[in-house]
Order: C-alpha cells, then structure tokens, then sequence
C-alpha cells in the first residue's frame, strides 16, 4: 500500500491504494518526493495545514501501535527449532519463564538431532551414543567458553531441549532420563498462540513474495541484503530515512526499538508519502504468527514423589502437557508392553 | 543480553585462533526465518565471525573480541546492512572450513608481526589464495632445508643467517616439525620484514646457495687427481670469496675452506639441491604476497 503524495500536497484526504509494483522510483519520481518533502517540511513549521491528513495520522499511529505490541513481547525467535518439518509442541501458558538461562540448544527432530543449530556428529545411532554426544558437545562447549573468556570458568550448562511432538514420549523419557542424570533440562515449547488479531492480516501477494524470498534464504548476507532493500524501497519516497539511518547506534541493546520509533516519526515527517506500509510492516515487525518460546525445567528422577502418569503410546505433547512446573518427577506407563504400571526407571 | 567486549589485542587473536578451528556453521531462526552463521565470516572490512555458542555470538572487530546475544547479532546486522545502503553489497568474505586451520594459524603472529586483525587475515588470505596456499605448503620444507643447512653446513649458515633468516629461526619452535603457526611468522616476517622484499632476503640465499653447489659440484668432477683437485679446491674458495664479496659478504679464508670442506663432506647429500629447488619454487609466491601486503 502506497500513500500517493497528492493527499498533503493539496491538502485533500491521502488516498490509499494497494500497489502490485513498486512506485517508488530514483530520478523523477524522487524529485517529486524531495518537492513533497520539502513542503511537508515548512507544513510542520504552520499549524493551519501542518497536521498529516487523517488517514496519513491514523496509519502511522496503528503502526507505532503495531511496533509497541512488538516490542513489548519478548523476542524468543532465536529459541526456535530450525529442523525442516519439525512440529514443536506447545506449554501451557504460566508456569514457565523464558529460557534465558540456557547455555546449549538441542533439537530432536525426525530428521535428526541438532546441537546448537549444527547436527550432532557423528551422527550417533542408539540412545546412549546420543547421551554420550551430547555431553561431549556440552563438554567441549564450555572448554570454548574458557578459552575465549581468558580461563574464567564456563557457567553451568543448561540444555534447552526441542522434542517433535509428535515423537513417541517413551523414547524422550528414556532419552530424558538419561541426560537428567548429568545434566541441567529445560523442556522447550511454544506459548499458547497470542497474536493480536488487529495485527493478523495478510500482506499483499506482492510483499508476501518478497517475505517468502527472505525467509527462503538461510545465507546470512543475502538475507541482510534483501531485507535491507525490502525496507529502502518501503521508505523510498519518504524523505529523512537516509538521515534517520545515519544517526542509528545499530549495536545499541534497544536498537531495534529505536528503529521503530524513528521510522513512525519519519513517515509522520513525510506524511506518509511515497511510504509502502504493507511491505514496511511485513519487514520490520515480526511475523503475526509468531510465537513466544516457554522453558519448563525438568528433572526426571527414579522414586521421585510427584509421578506423572501417561499411556505408553503417548506423544510427546502428551508429556509436555503432563510435565509438573518444577521439582523431580517419575515417569510412570499404563498400559502396552513397556508399562505394566512400572516406572520406566525400573524403580 | 549486550554486547560485551570480552578481550583485545594479542589475548583476543589467541583466543580466537585456538577456538575457530574447531568452529562449524550454525543455524538458527530469526524473525525472517533460519539464517546459517558461518565462522570466519568477514564482512566491512573489518569484522569476523569466530562462531555461535548457545545462543551467544562471537566476533571480532579489528583486534577486539565480543560477544552478544545471537538474536541481537542479526538484528544488528539486518539493520547495519539498511544503514549502509547501497554499500550493502559491498562483498563478504568467507574462510572455507577446510582453510579454517591454516587461517587460524596465521592470526597470531600476522597480528604480532604486521597488526593484521583477524578480518584482514581472512580478507588477504582470500584475495591471495592462491600464492597462500602454495607458501602455506612450501614453506615447512624450506625451513626444513635451512635446517639441514644449518646442521650440516654451520659456517655458511652462519653467513647467510641474516636479519630475517636470524629472526625467522628465533621464531621457529625448536621441534622436528613446522607448525601452522611457525609457517605463518616464516612468511609474514618474509613478506614485511625488515621493509626487505622477499627477493632480496631470500633471493639472496638462494644465489648464495646455487653458487656454492655449482662449486662444490666442480671441485668434485670425476677423474681430477690429488694435486689437481688440491689447486682446483684453493681456486675455488677464492672464487667464493670473490663471490661473497659480490653480495656484500666478507669471509676470511679460512672460513672460505670451512664452507667448501662444510660442502664436500656433504656433497652427496643433495641438501643445498633440495633448498635451491624449495626456494625457487617459494620465492614467487612470497613475492606476490610481500606485493599484496603492501596495499594493507
């Protein structure tokens, strides 16, 4: 969507049109915009026309609404799962904090298992080979950590665990139950869906496939680059983004907040000229549907006193669902061949 | 969690070199969705991916050290990549995994002997691939040969041994063997040091080398008799004497009998053969590398 530039120009009302192409072009059109720009200018300096037309106000007022929203949740989209298929399962809301004191991230996925984003290797074939790797990972891990910090001892290691949900939950008990013996657990899922509906709408197909060409690319600078041209032609006729970016500390801890508030300020500066706000918000806000990661502590020990009890042809978000919010706990079957009521510790 | 300066200088390239070589890439999600993080990553000229731990990053800029929340480090950079606009496409450099090694090796002592920060490492490695690898590999088996020279021809070594050889062998670790590292102070002191090109330091070495087996080689020609090849070996130490004073070498002549008896005990050891063909494979490349390194 595109703000056509006649709307503060003429004083009338900005129209608003949804764009398949973009509008914004270098030469004629930016000199037109630079014209504009200029007029909004002394317009902010004359109260009797320097108010942006209502919609222009409106928009840019929904979209600092939509950067707060954004802001305000805690990004946890670095704890996600990356495995292609996995389905992670979901926490229960409460109970949990988020997982800010993990030191390693492991994924177990169909495809495979994934330490930190990297497959474990070699690729270990039974249970107890994968227990054994993963402890050498978390091993070696904090030999890195020591190196890098002049000898300073690693803090204790924590592991954020991914289970498929789908997965079969006596498999991840037993694989639980083994690295709860060695090391500190964190289960890991996904908070109950909480997108804000006013912030549920579909891009146009156009902004849509650029978003998908992004997402699409894992390459770290083909992926910066793309979205950083995403966002230059969002505001490519909107004077003042060039000097906003120039005076951006993008190492700042709230860069990213920052960010957010200059741009609701510079389209307000340009009166929404020439700004594509369906591809401005697709990116630079976080997908609508994305979800807060939940952490919930888990320690299964053999004759422990709260017992959860769960079928043996249980899933994985069965036992997720069933995991207790803190404290040691046994795991016990019903039913099927492995259960006969017995813990699967043996105890 | 904010970035965090964890080590500079010396300690910060130390740390790095040993960490980096056992780095691999990881994947992670972002915002945009997955994103593979790649160690010895270089970007801006200035700024390396050492790896991602957890889900902390590591990186250098110049000879600093930091670490930050890998979230955040993307987040920096998707909006350091808008900030620079169109120089957004200035190139990245990437270290392949199986060069991660030999990189990791020069980090120190190209630091110490030219204040080269890992990025820039990774940079002139990368633009000088080729002449690298082929010093990388050549130069364990030259310094073997000044080994054996050393070994077994002490009084010409100790001739030859000037400035950089001097400094070159103070370098070496003392061992059988030329480590990655030992390489590295080997060709980074033959490239910059002493404001001398490689041609003139080694080349110098080289000439001496030929030089003295061509001697050798004729005071040992099949069928001289005793008498003969007694005048034939003052001839020649004179004629070496002559010759080093050509290169700007004074030896007396005892020392001109010392390297020629030095010579014929081991004339059949094709020891200063081996050198002058290492060395005249080498010297191209530490050429063009002394010529590249003068645009750092």
């Amino acid at each position: 969507m595109v703000v056509s530039p006649r709307g503060p120009i003429h004083r009338l009302r900005a129209t608003f049109g949804r764009t398949t192409a973009r509008l914004a072009r270098p030469g004629a059109a930016g000199v037109v915009f630079a014209v504009f720009a200029f007029f909004a200018g002394l317009a902010s300096s004359r109260p009797a026309w320097a108010e942006p037309p209502l919609p222009c106000a409106a928009r840019t007022a929904e979209l600092e609404a939509r950067y707060r929203r954004a802001d305000a949740r805690p990004d946890t989209s670095g704890f996600l799962p990356v495995s292609t298929g996995f389905e992670a399962p979901t926490l229960a809301s409460g109970g949990a904090s988020p997982p800010g004191a993990i030191t390693t991230m492991v994924e177990v996925a169909p495809s495979g298992i994934l330490v930190d984003g990297r497959p474990l290797d070699p690729a270990p074939s039974d249970r107890k080979k994968i227990v054994a790797a993963l402890i050498r990972e978390v091993s070696d891990g904090r030999a890195r950590w020591k190196t890098l910090h002049g000898g300073k001892a690693a803090p204790p290691a924590k592991l954020g665990i991914w289970l498929d949900r789908r997965g079969k939950a006596a498999d991840a008990v037993s694989l639980l139950q083994d690295l709860s013996d060695k090391l500190d657990l964190a289960v890991l899922g996904l908070a109950p869906s909480e997108a804000d509906e006013r912030d549920r709408k579909e891009p146009p197909a156009s902004v849509r496939k650029r978003l998908d060409e992004i997402r699409a690319t894992t390459d770290a600078p083909q992926k910066a680059r793309l979205i950083a041209s995403a966002r230059r032609d969002a505001l490519a006729g909107c004077g003042g983004s060039q000097k906003m970016l120039e005076a951006l500390d993008v190492t700042a801890p709230d860069a990213e907040v920052t960010f957010h508030r200059q741009v609701v300020k510079t389209v307000g500066s340009c009166g929404c000229a020439g700004v594509d706000f369906d591809l401005l918000e697709a990116v630079t806000l976080p997908a609508p549907d994305s979800r807060t990661v939940l952490a919930r502590p888990l320690r299964l020990r053999g004759g422990a006193a709260t017992r959860v009890t769960l079928p043996i042809e249980a899933d994985v978000q069965q036992l997720v669902d069933h995991l207790p919010a803190s404290g040691a706990f046994t795991v016990r079957w019903r039913g099927g061949e492995a259960g006969k009521g017995a813990p699967l510790d043996g105890k | 969690m904010a970035t965090k300066l964890i080590s500079s200088g010396k300690t910060a390239m130390q740390s790095v070199a040993k960490v980096m070589k056992a780095a691999t890439p990881a994947t992670f999600n972002s915002t945009f969705g997955p994103v593979k993080l790649v160690p010895g990553t270089v970007w801006d000229g200035n700024k390396m991916l050492v790896m991602t731990m957890g889900l902390t990053t590591y990186y250098t800029i110049d000879d600093r050290l930091y670490e930050c929340s890998t979230s955040d480090f993307i987040r920096a950079e998707w909006l350091a990549a808008y900030q620079r606009g169109v120089a957004s496409a200035a190139p990245w450099v990437a270290v392949a995994k199986a060069e991660m090694a030999l990189v990791c090796g020069i980090f120190v002592p190209w630091y110490v002997l030219l204040g080269m920060s890992c990025a820039k490492v990774g940079i002139f490695y990368a633009s000088n691939k080729e002449s690298m690898d082929k010093a990388i590999k050549l130069t364990p088996k030259v310094v073997n040969d000044l080994r054996a020279l050393k070994r077994k021809f002490p009084t010409l070594f100790k001739m030859i041994e000037n400035k950089i050889i001097h400094e070159i062998w103070l370098e070496l670790r003392q061992g059988h063997g030329v480590t990655a590292e030992d390489v590295a102070f080997f060709v980074g002191r033959v490239i910059r040091g002493a404001g001398m090109a490689p041609e003139v330091s080694l080349g110098l070495v080289l000439k001496i080398v030929i030089q003295v087996g061509l001697l050798v080689t004729a005071t040992h020609a099949p069928g001289m008799v005793v008498h003969a090849a007694e005048s034939a070996a003052h001839r020649t130490e004179e004629e070496l004497k002559e010759f080093l004073a050509s290169m700007g070498y004074s030896i007396t002549a005892a020392e001109a009998k010392d390297i020629m008896k030095e010579a014929r005990g081991h004339v059949a050891d094709a020891d200063l053969k081996a050198l002058e063909t290492d060395l005249k494979a080498l010297l191209p490349s530490l050429e063009d590398l002394s010529q590249a390194a003068e645009w750092l």
